[in-house]
């Protein structure tokens, strides 16, 4: 098979800046969507059916919608609203948030169910309000608990923010699609790619690995 | 005896269909330690949760030091700081040490400054003979242990009356004594102490009034004596002659 | 809102070409009107491999290959006297495809012929010359293609827009925006995202048509913009080419060529670059 290393060594440093970004949506798709997913998450918890019931529309939502889809969306339709013109990074990056809140609201409120009813018992028996016992004795425990499927939810995120290249958010994706259209070959620019969301999401998997050893 | 700290009126509690409790009507005396017996299934658990509203009565009224649970006003945290619970699993804070466990609530509650909350800890400690177990973490220790460490926790909030829900039930037979001769230590102190247990020994030695309870009602109540050596009613006779 | 609509339908059946489209094949076997040129004694079934998502040149209709390509390509093998046979591949499975050439033997889908590509694959001799022009809003400064440089662009990548902007603003510049298809190009367009776009003339012109009321023109600029020239595409040492090459040459030179060329573009083809 003939593979060309030479037009890939061409295309290193615009890879080296897609992994860069790559990198920045994603934790930044992750660090907002985790914050976004805690309020969606209570939110459907909640006893009171003016939160559950949006917070559970938009779980529904942004899981049973194509992310790509929900990417057009945000791209040509919200961040036009918003910032009167499209800006890529912007809509990949709020576009992950939106998607992974749906994903990480899931996480916590499993996370927080897991936790033995007792322990809230325990917790409002010394007089704890409701904030209180979250912060004190629920959350510290099923944050733990949670470290796994956020680090799943990480990797399937940095994999998912290849869909970015499609609004040109110059991540790995875009400079790989840039690639193939010049030499139009398919394997250098597409293994390129592939070798480096790999070395990515490892390295990602040791550091949760390690991470939820500590914790 | 002195003036009744709590005051239950026609309390009743269902969970959906199922009535557990049936319009009981109960006082408890400052200083008083009452000891709850009965089937499995009688409703005494239920009783004891509502009293610090554990579970929320379907209907009837608490009152503890003159302040009504029902009233919206009364703040419930408040008056839970103000009532201790043990419970039957222990319930410690696993991510927490054994001072942690003991100091979080008089820290954030009372606003305790922290070095007065780990002194105090300490000494709660050293009374239920833990005191080398400071800095260890709950799964560590032995049930009896942890039962200990919890009567602790809930001791350090100085709590006006103490809940013992079952405290003994789940612990090895051979740690059972190391708890009760806490509980009875604590009712020589003059605690006010509503307790469920099985353990029929503990009533009749501790307890100045002991209640029977099945099916939702309060059967029949007298001094242990009475109770136990001259039960006055059928079903109380039936099911002393099985746990004794 | 009928122009809105017509943008959106057409955005629409892009992403369902795109995605949806399945293999579809296009059989022309057989061609009786065995053509004046010496291949009589191959009786082998050649297979083309398309993307058809660039109307007019190639595109489906429901499940029916049409555009100027297939009906190009089926003049060219009935005057070489081949047999043929054309399916929607679509992009990427049609270079691997065509790259190896053992299921596919060649390539018809506007790819231009660039010195980069050569390396991996052979051409036919140029059969189509494309013209690319600038689409901007009316009154916009820009006057030419050397006026693009620092202005955002979008393009629909690995087209002749593409390579030709590219060598303008350098690769790597992330102000050249390349998009998947020019429908998702010319979006950004209209949503400010971009301050022009470069594209072949015939998508350009159908564009300002079907939206007057967006106030769009459309900028030439011969200078800057030489034309590019599509080829069909063979694996690395065919001998299609050498089959193919003299019946392109004849159906130029015998007005079959300017006829195709009327029927889809409306006007007569200059051919003079072609031969």
């Amino acid at each position: 098979m003939d593979f060309k290393f030479d037009i890939i060594w061409g295309y290193l440093p615009l890879f080296w800046k897609g992994t860069l970004y790559t990198i920045l949506i994603s934790l930044s798709g992750v660090a907002l969507g985790s914050i976004l997913g805690l309020f969606v998450g209570f939110g459907k918890m909640s006893r009171r059916w003016y939160l559950r019931w949006p917070m559970q529309s938009y779980i529904n939502f942004f899981r049973g919608t194509p992310l790509l889809v929900q990417i057009y969306m945000v791209h040509f339709g919200l961040m036009p609203l918003i910032l009167g013109k499209t800006n890529s990074i912007a809509a990949a990056i709020t576009a992950l948030s939106l998607n992974a809140a749906a994903y990480t609201a899931e996480i916590y409120r499993a996370g927080i169910q897991s936790i033995d009813k007792g322990q809230t018992e325990a917790a409002h028996s010394l007089g704890m309000t409701h904030f209180q016992t979250m912060r004190f004795i629920i959350l510290p425990q099923a944050i733990r608990r949670m470290i796994p499927a956020f680090g799943n939810e990480f990797i399937v995120l940095v994999k998912d923010s290849s869909l970015t290249a499609l609004i040109t958010a110059p991540e790995i994706m875009y400079w790989a699609g840039v690639m193939k259209g010049q030499y139009i070959r398919i394997w250098e620019p597409y293994l390129t790619a592939a070798f480096i969301y790999f070395i990515l999401t490892y390295s990602l998997s040791k550091l949760l690995n390690w991470i939820e050893r500590k914790a | 005896m002195t003036s009744p700290i709590i005051e239950i009126k026609g309390l009743s509690k269902a969970f959906g269909s199922n009535v557990v409790l049936k319009k009981i009507d109960a006082t408890v005396s400052s200083q008083e330690v009452v000891v709850v017996i009965g089937p499995s299934g009688s409703g005494k658990s239920t009783f004891l949760r509502c009293i610090n509203l554990l579970e929320a009565p379907t209907g009837g009224e608490i009152i503890i030091e003159g302040q009504s649970l029902m009233d919206k006003k009364t703040s419930i945290t408040g008056i839970r700081a103000d009532v201790g619970m043990v419970f039957q699993q222990f319930n410690l804070f696993p991510h927490l040490t054994v001072l942690d466990n003991i100091t979080l609530a008089p820290i954030q509650i009372r606003k305790l400054p922290v070095a007065k909350a780990r002194e105090k800890a300490l000494e709660l400690l050293k009374k239920v003979g833990l005191s080398d177990k400071a800095n260890m973490y709950p799964p560590s220790l032995s049930g009896g242990q942890q039962q200990r460490v919890a009567i602790a926790r809930a001791l350090a909030m100085e709590p006006k009356i103490m809940l013992f829900d079952e405290p003994t039930s789940a612990l090895d037979p051979e740690m059972v004594g190391e708890v009760l001769a806490v509980m009875k230590q604590l009712a020589k102190e003059g605690m006010t102490m509503v307790v469920v247990t099985h353990e029929m020994g503990f009533a009749r030695e501790v307890g100045d009034r002991v209640i029977f309870m099945e099916s939702g009602y309060i059967v029949e109540q007298g001094s242990p004596a009475q109770l136990f050596e001259n039960p006055q009613q059928e079903r109380t006779k039936s099911f002393l002659s099985k746990v004794l | 809102m009928k122009k809105w609509l017509a943008s959106a339908i057409i955005t629409l059946m892009a992403v369902v070409i795109v995605t949806g489209c399945g293999a579809k094949t296009n059989n022309n076997a057989g061609s009786e009107a065995s053509g004046n040129t010496s291949n009589s004694g191959d009786t082998t079934t050649y297979k083309f491999a398309t993307d058809a998502s660039y109307a007019p040149m190639e595109f489906m209709d429901k499940d029916e290959l049409k555009g100027f390509d297939i009906e190009f390509l089926d003049a060219v093998m009935k005057q070489a006297g081949l047999k043929y046979e054309v399916t929607n591949t679509g992009w990427d499975a049609m270079l691997e495809s065509v790259k190896q050439g053992t299921e596919y033997q060649g390539g018809v889908s506007s790819v231009s012929i660039t010195d980069d590509r050569k390396q991996t694959y052979d051409y036919s001799m140029p059969y189509f010359e494309s013209r690319n022009v600038i689409l901007v809003k009316e009154g916009s400064d820009i006057k030419s293609a050397t006026d693009l440089k620092g202005k955002k662009v979008a393009v629909q990548t690995g087209t002749t827009a593409d390579i030709l902007m590219t060598k303008i603003m350098g690769n790597g510049d992330t102000n050249l925006k390349k998009f998947d298809s020019n429908a998702v190009a010319l979006l950004e367009l209209d949503q400010g995202g971009a301050d022009a776009v470069v594209a072949d003339v015939a998508i350009v012109q159908y564009y300002i048509q079907q939206n007057p009321d967006k106030k769009y023109v459309s900028i030439e600029d011969n200078t800057n913009f030489a034309p590019e020239y599509y080829g069909l595409l063979f694996p690395k040492g065919s001998d299609l080419a050498a089959k193919v090459d003299p019946a392109i040459k004849a159906i130029i030179d015998n007005g079959t060529y300017a006829e195709l060329y009327k029927k889809w573009f409306g006007e007569e083809p200059n051919t003079d670059n072609l031969k």
